[in-house]
């Protein structure tokens, strides 16, 4: 999810899902294949319950996989004359400002022709929306960059 | 629900590998979906095939072309197949193809997830058909021959074909579980701001309750065939009566999976045909919130009823009327769907495109599976009914109708998007006329000559019922061929034909309708939001 004003950019996973009603989800999801897992076992087809158990597991793990990067995001802000980048990851907050009058913002392609977006400035450089976004708004995030940092020149 | 999105599709933005890497390790879920439509496709004229194997050798009475055990062996890899191989991909192929689009989501949740969960199905149908090969070269005695049931002691006996049907149906059950989780964490953490659960499209509530039962029943069937399994190699008495054993409890356990399994073939096809008959309504679908109930009513009934399929097994009265109950109580909220259905048609500015004729023509047939269901619900009725060729034409109207007929619809209702072309329509019409007269022509006589007594899964039968079943051979080798014209059409659409617009139906509603036809290989490059 990408959202672009003229002095800051933040991209973020989509993340509708919030952490009580995917408890809830999951929770209710326990204890209904859980009664009926229970239930064979009662009448002696005990193999049920592993691939039940083993099926929870897979459902839990991926809400976890998923839910661990939706607080995550990834901003860029213009402030006077620096640019401030702020990433946070599993809850860890990373910032890093250059001068604007320095920052280069750079595009460039892989191999699989998958695209990244780099801004940085004097050797240090900070990869921005890796994962959160795709290869046409990693162009439309670089070029709107450039025309803001060529305002600011 | 009205959307506003930024339309931003540049062709140069739509980068991806190419070649055959591309279909083997791709995140996309375009391309999944095109993966499980093209699989399912496939495997439908492979399921179908064999049936009309089956109906050649019914045209007469008498044995002419093949014998029982290959014949019963036909039927049950029929069956699988066209139930785990052909119905269900399809509806999976919908589910990621238009899942995303529809709320607004860049892609589905967990994209290698998806992938494996596709590459599973080829080795699982392999495994399910590859016992006819072996038998040709003396390995085995050929597929399995207990009908896709697995009934045992009949399957306990059987050959290597059992055993290849029972990991087939494991890596079935693997696929389609990775395939659920993957659709709920899409449906709850990827919806598009705005997107809330009862905004949501129908199509996503069809799929959401879909993959809640899957994961509800799945881990039943698993766990029936693998104590099926010992009991056949590792000395195990699950359901052996000499060794202390209950065969019937294989049954509730087949079919506590095995009922659910239905609503899970149809529920993805309710989903999307209120959306085929607003849009050529050409006004809002009536009864949005009642339909969603409904599904909810039909999914939590799904897996409390399903002893109706073994009535006859013997079972205690109280049993008998519960399970009759709760089987016809799944008539009120079906009824609901109806009204729902044909109020959204009622002083709609209606036209008959293909998509439309195929739902206005799955409504009356489905209707009749439904009400031929209800017969069957009855215990004393079904006393006369079961095992006879009544059952096979009542679950041909709801699984061929109701399943089929219904992704037919889907097929030409989004096949534009897809493909960024018109199909031929005059063809598409030509289409469902063939395969809806000929359905009936195949499988009115089943009712006829199941309520004279036939029973089902048998090579030969008495003289009696020899026109009935002249016909209904007919009417399937009709049938079948017709489905090679819907296989043409399918091809010259996806390799050309008159530019399809970006909303392609005038009453079209919804997000997929913003995108391009076809959609950008990144479908949201802006975030649609929804008000």
């Amino acid at each position: 999810m990408l959202s672009i004003c003229e002095t800051q950019c933040v991209t973020r996973p989509n993340a509708s899902a919030s952490t009580e009603s995917v408890c809830k989800l999951l929770l209710s999801l326990v204890v209904f294949s859980g009664l009926i897992a229970l239930a064979f076992l009662h009448v002696g087809a005990w193999m049920v319950l592993p691939f039940a158990g083993l099926e929870l597991v897979l459902v839990v793990l991926a809400f976890v996989v998923v839910l661990r990067h939706s607080s995550d995001y990834e901003k860029i802000t213009f402030v006077q004359d620096q640019v401030e980048i702020e990433q946070s990851v599993l809850g860890e907050i990373k910032h890093v400002r250059f001068q604007s009058y320095w920052t280069r913002i750079t595009l460039r392609e892989g191999e699989n022709g998958k695209t990244s977006l780099w801004i940085g400035s004097h050797h240090q450089e900070v990869e921005f929306g890796r994962d959160t976004m795709d290869n046409a708004q990693r162009e439309q995030v670089a070029s709107h960059l450039k025309r803001v940092l060529l305002k600011t020149k | 629900m009205s959307t506003t999105t930024v339309a931003h599709h540049d062709e140069h933005h739509d980068d991806h590998p190419t070649g055959i890497m591309r279909w083997l390790t791709t995140t996309n879920h375009k391309d999944i979906g095109t993966m499980y439509l093209t699989f399912s496709l496939v495997m439908f004229l492979v399921g179908g095939s064999m049936i009309l194997g089956i109906r050649a050798e019914l045209f007469k009475p008498g044995l002419q072309l093949m014998n029982p055990e290959f014949f019963n062996q036909l039927i049950g890899v029929h069956a699988l197949i066209m139930i785990f191989a052909a119905l269900m991909p399809a509806a999976t192929g919908f589910a990621n193809w238009m899942l995303p689009l529809q709320i607004g989501a860049p892609d589905m949740a967990l994209p290698r997830l998806n992938n494996w969960g596709f590459w599973i199905l080829p080795p699982s149908a392999i495994l399910l058909t590859l016992p006819f090969t072996l038998a040709l070269f003396g390995v085995g005695d050929g597929a399995l021959a207990t009908g896709w049931t697995f009934y045992p002691p009949l399957s306990v006996q059987g050959g290597i074909g059992v055993d290849f049907a029972i990991f087939a149906v494991h890596l079935l059950g693997i696929s389609s579980v990775l395939g659920s989780i993957n659709i709920i964490v899409t449906i709850y953490n990827m919806r598009a701001p705005g997107m809330t659960l009862m905004k949501m499209p129908m199509f996503a509530w069809g799929w959401l309750i879909t993959a809640f039962l899957l994961i509800a029943t799945i881990p039943v069937l698993a766990g029936a065939v693998t104590m099926l399994l010992t009991d056949r190699h590792f000395g195990t008495h699950f359901f052996d009566a000499a060794g202390g054993g209950d065969p019937i409890m294989f049954q509730h356990l087949f079919w506590f999976f095995g009922h659910p399994e239905v609503y899970i073939l149809l529920l993805p096809v309710w989903g999307f045909i209120p959306q085929i008959l607003q849009t050529f309504s050409r006004k809002p679908m009536y009864g949005y919130k009642a339909q969603v109930y409904s599904l909810w009513a039909i999914g939590a009934l799904a897996v409390v009823v399903w002893a109706h399929h073994f009535f006859t097994a013997g079972m205690p009265v109280p049993a008998l009327l519960y399970f009759m109950y709760s089987t016809m109580a799944i008539s009120l909220p079906l009824a609901v769907l109806f009204y729902c259905w044909i109020r959204t048609m009622w002083k709609g500015s209606m036209s008959f495109e293909t998509p439309m004729l195929f739902t206005v023509g799955w409504i009356i047939l489905f209707g009749i599976g439904g009400l031929t269901g209800l017969v069957l619900a009855d215990v004393a009725a079904d006393a006369q009914y079961h095992n006879s060729y009544f059952v096979v034409a009542h679950f041909h109207y709801t699984l061929f109708a109701g399943g089929i007929m219904g992704i037919m619809a889907g097929v030409y209702y989004w096949l534009p998007k897809m493909t960024g072309h018109m199909y031929n329509e005059k063809l598409g019409k030509t289409h469902f006329w063939l395969t809806a007269i000929s359905f009936n022509v195949t499988f009115i006589p089943q009712f006829f000559v199941g309520l004279a007594g036939m029973p089902r899964r048998i090579p030969d039968y008495a003289l009696q019922f020899a026109e009935f079943n002249m016909i209904s051979t007919v009417g399937a080798f009709v049938l079948g061929l017709s489905q090679l014209l819907f296989v043409y059409i399918i091809i010259s659409c996806v390799k050309g034909g008159k530019k399809a617009t970006d909303k392609v139906w005038e009453g079209a509603q919804g997000l997929e309708w913003t995108l391009s036809s076809p959609p950008p290989y990144h479908s949201f490059t802006e975030q649609p939001v929804v008000k």
